[in-house]
């Protein structure tokens, strides 16, 4: 849920290293990355067979780490009434941008460490006034800054993607025919039946994924992928639902300046876990991007550097991958594949998600099973 | 108004008498198993009235099920969503299904945690699609262990079940079947009313 554009200050890293010491227990600078590639757990080249290329290699450095739930019990089936963080977005002053979906809430972690809620779990800024959405905030699973100050949030369950203007008051882009829905109680007036048009007519479904494109604004909206033109216009790209097989559900989109083309990210694997989307002079075609090398499933997240490399987050993988976007090959760039549905306690990469790729190429992410671990990983 | 109804655990067609509508039970399976999931307590993530989990071994079919007095009731798939507000993590579809019946809308059930391909079959249900007694709507699977789907083993594979009714003036509430926790109920089963008197949250029906 990244790309280049949203992060392009050349002082993020420099004010996220003084983020040590804030009121949250932050850990900037407590690298665990040498004991996690000493246990053969990070994508160190030592474990290449000498035949294959050379898999990328990072060092971790913990950035902070955002209270989170007690450990969940097993077979509850119950969700965590704590933190959750989902996206990471980075702003043109080197804060950081944090959508938890858990408490239902949009953190800003300040250059100097500081955290602050921006829209809190009842919809209202900090302070009290009443946002200006009808229904609450419910889930900001990707957070998209603006150039005018103003940041999208695609509101998953909401079904719909929410304006913060500055000062944190809120508006609604596009949702419900105009409107952000409560997650039950507002299918009053019907099925959501996702319909293209005009903002305030046009209906969404789960937007998951934003991104910034030359064409307008991609969205990753369940089964389909959206575009919003600057005419205010709704058009589905593509829609799954007239393929066999398991429904895709795209959680994640971004566009490669470097390459012209934009990607997206499908949970569930079946027919394909990353798709293309190419200009055409007919408008945006997508296609599926087949790809070789390392089977991926639940590819969750994606985001694209400033270099032109692009990376893959397999949230229920505990994995990240680099694509090859030329040879259509994802390779693992770091963390151990979970190789069944049950996580393992010791892998170094525990459900990544929210990922952003900084103006250096270093990636943020978060990280944790139940924690909200905000992590970077730094090429060498 | 009067309230007649007789309800038979095992399988049978709800019969029941008044102004409710009766759910029946998805699948063949325990109701909240393990006890982490009773009605009077369980998450309600979607803004229902109550919620449980019921389980069944992954690859079981679920269907969809309401009767009335009448007979008369339907289902119309109001939304399909997520079973997750992280959208990274993924456990399945969220199936919200509208219920009604002669006098139009009562409220809704979730179904959470599908699968819509098993075996090389596979359910696709659209928002707005009409279902009637045994539309399919998918099938239980084991999703990978995250916070929004903590199960370790295949005991722990459910579906979660979420009601909720139209308001009226003074509120009043869906209710759940008062079965004990770990009790197997066979398929079609009743377990929850949309459109009862009752009035306050998580209660049992009368």
């Amino acid at each position: 849920m990244s790309m280049t554009m949203r992060c392009r200050s050349t002082s993020i890293l420099s004010t996220l290293r003084r983020l040590r010491g804030a009121r949250y227990r932050l850990l900037g600078g407590l690298c665990l990355a040498s004991a996690l590639l000493a246990a053969g757990c990070g994508g160190g080249s030592s474990s290449q067979r000498g035949d294959e290329p050379a898999r990328p290699t990072f060092r971790l450095e913990v950035v902070a780490e955002l209270p989170s739930a007690a450990t969940p019990a097993p077979q509850t089936g119950g969700s965590l009434d704590g933190s959750d963080i989902g996206a990471l977005a980075l702003l043109p002053d080197g804060a950081l941008l944090a959508g938890d979906v858990g408490a239902r809430r949009i953190l800003r972690i300040a250059p100097g460490g500081g955290v602050t809620t921006i829209v809190d779990a009842n919809g209202r800024k900090a302070g009290g006034r009443d946002g200006s959405g009808e229904a609450p905030l419910a889930t900001p699973a990707d957070l998209l800054p603006q150039p005018d100050g103003t940041i999208l949030v695609a509101d998953h369950w909401a079904g719909c993607i929410r304006r913060i203007l500055p000062g944190a008051s809120e508006a609604v882009l596009v949702g419900y025919r105009g409107r952000c829905v409560s997650v039950g109680g507002a299918l009053e007036e019907g099925p959501m039946v996702p319909t293209d048009g005009p903002f305030q007519t046009a209906v969404m479904n789960s937007p998951a994924g934003l991104s910034e494109s030359p064409f307008g604004i991609l969205v990753a909206d369940s089964w389909m992928l959206r575009l919003l033109t600057a005419e205010n216009q709704v058009i589905t790209l593509y829609s799954g639902q007239g393929f066999p097989g398991s429904l895709p559900w795209f959680t994640s989109v971004a566009w490669d300046e470097t390459r012209n083309v934009g990607y997206a990210t499908s949970v569930v694997g079946t027919p394909f876990p990353l798709v293309r989307i190419l200009p055409t002079d007919a408008g945006l075609r997508v296609e599926p991007l087949a790809t070789k090398g390392e089977p991926i499933r639940w590819a969750s997240d994606v985001a694209v550097c400033p270099s032109g490399r692009v990376f893959v987050a397999a949230t229920m993988s505990d994995a990240l991958y680099e694509l090859d976007p030329e040879a259509g090959e994802l390779r693992l760039a770091f963390g151990v594949p979970r190789s069944g549905p049950n996580p393992d306690p010791s892998t170094p990469l525990p459900q990544p998600r929210g990922l952003t790729c900084a103006p250096d190429g270093s990636l943020y992410l978060v990280t944790g099973f139940g924690a909200n671990r905000i992590v970077r990983l730094v090429p060498e | 108004m009067r309230v007649f109804h007789v309800l038979v655990v095992g399988g049978a067609a709800l019969l029941t008498s008044g102004c409710w509508v009766g759910v029946g039970t998805p699948y063949s399976g325990h109701w909240d198993r393990f006890g982490f999931a009773h009605p009077s307590s369980h998450h309600r993530p979607w803004g229902g009235e109550w919620a449980t989990d019921f389980y069944a071994p992954p690859g079981t079919p679920g269907a969809f099920y309401s009767s009335t007095a009448s007979g008369a009731a339907w289902g119309l798939v109001a939304r399909l969503g997520g079973s997750c507000g992280n959208a990274q993590y993924w456990a399945g579809y969220v199936v919200i299904v509208d219920v009604h019946d002669d006098s139009g809308r009562r409220g809704w059930v979730a179904y959470a945690h599908v699968q819509d391909t098993w075996g090389g079959t596979w359910y696709r249900p659209s928002v707005g699609q009409l279902l009637t007694n045994g539309s399919g709507l998918g099938w239980t699977d084991r999703w990978p262990t995250s916070p929004c789907y903590q199960v370790t083993n295949d005991a722990g594979v459910h579906w979660h079940l979420e009601l909720w009714q139209v308001k009226g003036n003074p509120p009043t509430y869906s209710c759940y079947e008062p079965y004990t926790s770990g009790q197997y109920l066979l398929q079609n089963s009743p377990f929850g009313r949309i459109g009862t008197t009752v009035s306050a949250e998580r209660s049992p029906c009368p």
